[in-house]
C-alpha cells in the first residue's frame, strides 16, 4: 500500500540545506523562481536545470522523488506543450492534415515545459528539504516587519501555520471518509457531470462539517492555554541567520551569475 | 467463507515510514461466528478488517471470499460489499444525508436495490438497532443523541444485507448506556444469523460478545481461539499488554487464597457459587 501526497514530501536526510534557515530557503527559492524568467535560452535552461540537480544532490533526498513531485503537474505540462506545438503562429515545420507544427511552436513548447518543470523542482527543493512547520515559522519571520503598516502579520502566519498543518490532517480524514463511503457503495466515477458532482457530495459534506468540528476545539483549546488574538509572541526555536545561511546565499547568487554568463557565452 | 492466505501488508514502502502492518496473517471467517480481534493501539486491527473488503490491499498472500480471489481485475467492488459490510471507526462522522432514512438508504441504493427493497432494508435495519422507523426516520441524523447516532450508522450497513458485518470499535467513545445499548443491538442482529467480526480494546465486550478471540500483536497474529482459552493465558495478555475481564481476575485473586473455585462467567452466579461453597 502506497500513500501519495502533496504535503507529505519532507524527507529528512540531515543534509546541509536541511539545516538553513527556512527564511533563506523560501527567499532564495523565491529568487530563483523569479531567475527563471530572466533565462531566455535552451542553454540557460540546461545550465539551471544542472543546477537544480546539484542542489537535489547536496540535499541528499532521492532523485527519483524530485521527478516523481512532477506527476501532480504532468497534465498541465503536457497540456500546454500540446498547444504551443499546435497553435503558434510562424514558420512551419511539417504539417498533418490542418494541424500545422512551427519552429516558433516547437520552441516554445520546450521553454515553457522546461520552466515549469524547474519551477517545480524548486519548490520540490524546499518542501522536500524544510518541514511544514518550518515553512510556516519561516513565513512568520518574514511577514514580521509587515507590522508596521499594520498589517497582521501574527495572526495571517499564524492562519498559515495553522492550515499548512491541518492538511496532512484533512487529507487522512478526506481518505478515513472516502473507505467509508466506499463501503457503502459509493462510486465515483460513474454517471455524467452533475451525477459525478453529486457523488462527491458524501464525501465534501462530512469532510466539511468535521473540519468545523475541529476548528472549533482548536479554537476552545488555544484559548483555554492562553492564546488573545494580537498577543506578542515568542518562539521556541529561534532563528538566527549563521554562516551557513551566508554561504548558502553567496553560492546561490554566484552560480545565478555564472548561469547568466554561461548563456551568454557558451 | 472469508479466507486470508498469508498476508502481508507494507505502508509506505521504500520510504523511513516504512511500516509492516500485518505480517504473515492468515485466518478463515465462518457463517455464524462472533469474532473479536484484539490487540494494542497500532497492532495492525484496522488494516487487517480493510482488508476484508479489498480497502487495503495485500502486497503478499490473497484474501478469499466465497473462494474467490478478491484482489483480481474481474471481481467488482459491489459484489464484495454486498457480502462483507464494515461500519468503521466513529461511523457517524460519516453523515452527510438530511433524513435518517436517506442516510440508512445510501448503501441500498448504491447497490441498485429496487424501491420496495430499499424501504424494507432500511426498516428492518432500523429495527435491528432498536428503532421503531415511522418515528426515525424524518428526523435529520445529526439532531441524534450520540448513542443513536452510532445505531443508525451501524443501521446503514446493516441496511446493506451484508453476509459478515465488520465493525471497527464500534462502542469507542460512548458512556455506559451507549455501550449496552449498541452492544445489544449488535448481539440481537447476532441471534439473526448475522457473521460478526468487530474490533474492540473493551475486554469485557470481546469475553462476553465473542465466540472467538483474534489477537494481533505488532502485526502479527498472536492468537486465534475462544476467549476461555485466551483469558486463562495470563502471560500472553500482559505480555501483549492487555487486561483479563473483570470475572476471570476476581477469580483468580480468590483462587489464590481459596485454592479451589467454581467458574461460571456471569459474576452473578459466580458469587452464588463461591457463596454456596463456603456456606451462606
Ligand atoms: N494509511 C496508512 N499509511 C501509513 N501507515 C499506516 C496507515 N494506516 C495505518 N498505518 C500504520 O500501520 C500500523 C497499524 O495501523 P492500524 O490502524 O491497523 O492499527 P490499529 O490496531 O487499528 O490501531 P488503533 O487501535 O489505534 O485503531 C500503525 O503503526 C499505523 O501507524
Ligand atoms: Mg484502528
Amino acid at each position: 500500500m502506497k500513500r501519495g501526497g502533496f504535503f507529505g514530501q519532507y524527507q529528512y536526510t540531515g543534509s546541509i540545506l536541511h539545516r538553513i534557515d527556512p527564511r533563506i530557503k523560501i527567499l532564495s527559492i523565491f529568487y530563483l523562481i523569479i531567475f527563471l524568467f530572466f533565462i531566455k535560452s535552451i542553454i540557460g535552461y540546461l545550465l539551471v536545470f544542472a543546477f537544480a540537480l546539484s542542489l537535489i544532490a547536496v540535499s541528499k533526498v532521492r532523485l527519483l522523488s524530485a521527478f516523481r513531485s512532477l506527476r501532480p503537474i504532468l497534465f498541465l505540462l503536457l497540456f500546454t506543450v500540446f498547444f504551443q506545438l499546435l497553435f503558434t503562429p510562424g514558420r512551419i515545420l511539417f504539417r498533418f492534415y490542418f494541424l500545422k507544427v512551427t519552429e516558433e511552436g516547437v520552441n516554445l513548447a520546450i521553454y515553457i515545459s522546461l520552466r515549469l518543470m524547474l519551477l517545480s523542482f524548486f519548490t520540490f527543493l524546499l518542501t522536500a528539504t524544510t518541514s511544514n512547520i518550518e515553512i510556516a515559522d519561516g513565513f512568520q519571520k518574514l511577514m514580521a516587519p509587515l507590522r508596521v503598516f499594520r498589517f497582521p502579520a501574527d495572526n495571517v502566519a499564524l492562519m498559515i501555520s495553522i492550515s499548512i498543518q491541518f492538511v496532512p490532517i484533512l487529507f487522512d480524514e478526506a481518505d478515513r471518509i472516502m473507505k467509508a463511503q466506499i463501503s457503502r457503495g459509493a462510486e465515483f466515477n460513474r454517471g455524467g457531470i452533475i451525477k459525478r458532482a453529486r457523488s462527491f457530495l458524501p464525501i465534501v459534506l462530512p469532510l466539511l462539517l468535521n473540519a468545523f468540528n475541529r476548528a472549533d476545539q482548536l479554537a476552545i483549546a488555544m484559548e483555554s492555554r492562553g492564546f488573545v488574538v494580537g498577543g506578542k509572541r515568542t518562539s521556541y526555536k529561534l532563528m538566527r541567520i549563521g554562516k551557513r545561511d551566508v554561504c548558502f546565499i553567496i553560492s546561490i547568487t554566484i552560480a545565478s551569475i555564472l548561469i547568466l554568463f554561461g548563456e551568454r557565452f557558451l | 467463507m472469508l479466507e486470508i492466505r498469508n498476508v502481508n501488508v507494507v505502508y509506505d514502502p521504500n520510504t523511513i515510514f516504512r511500516k509492516e502492518a500485518l505480517t504473515n496473517v492468515s485466518l478463515q471467517i465462518s457463517s455464524g461466528e462472533s469474532i473479536a480481534i484484539i490487540g494494542k493501539i497500532g497492532s495492525g486491527k484496522s488494516t487487517l478488517i480493510q482488508l476484508f473488503n479489498g480497502l487495503v490491499k495485500p502486497d503478499e498472500g490473497e484474501v478469499l471470499l466465497d473462494g474467490v480471489d478478491i484482489n483480481t481485475k474481474n471481481v467488482s467492488r459491489k459484489e464484495i460489499i454486498r457480502k462483507v459490510g464494515i461500519v468503521f471507526q466513529y461511523p457517524e462522522e460519516q453523515f452527510f444525508a438530511e433524513t435518517v432514512f436517506e442516510e440508512v438508504a445510501f448503501g441500498p441504493r448504491n447497490l441498485d436495490f429496487s424501491q420496495k427493497e430499499i424501504k424494507e432494508c432500511v426498516y428492518d435495519a432500523l429495527r435491528v438497532m432498536g428503532f421503531d422507523p415511522p418515528s426515525i426516520i424524518h428526523r435529520t441524523p445529526f439532531s441524534l443523541s450520540g448513542g443513536e447516532k452510532r445505531r443508525v450508522a451501524i443501521a446503514s450497513v446493516i441496511a446493506m444485507r451484508p453476509e459478515i458485518l465488520i465493525l471497527d470499535e464500534p462502542t469507542a467513545g460512548m458512556d455506559y448506556a451507549g455501550k449496552t445499548s449498541v452492544i445489544s443491538h449488535i448481539r440481537e442482529g447476532r441471534t439473526g444469523g448475522l457473521t460478526t467480526a468487530f474490533v474492540t480494546h473493551d475486554m469485557e465486550e470481546a469475553f462476553y460478545l465473542a465466540n472467538r478471540i483474534i489477537a494481533l500483536d505488532s502485526g502479527f497474529i498472536v492468537f486465534d481461539g475462544s476467549p476461555e482459552e485466551f483469558f486463562s493465558n495470563r502471560n500472553l495478555i500482559s505480555q501483549i499488554g492487555l487486561e483479563a475481564p473483570f470475572v476471570l481476575r476476581f477469580r483468580e485473586k480468590l483462587l489464590d487464597c481459596l485454592g479451589e473455585i467454581p467458574f461460571s462467567k456471569n459474576l452473578e452466579t459466580l458469587v452464588d457459587l463461591i457463596g454456596a461453597m463456603i456456606g451462606h
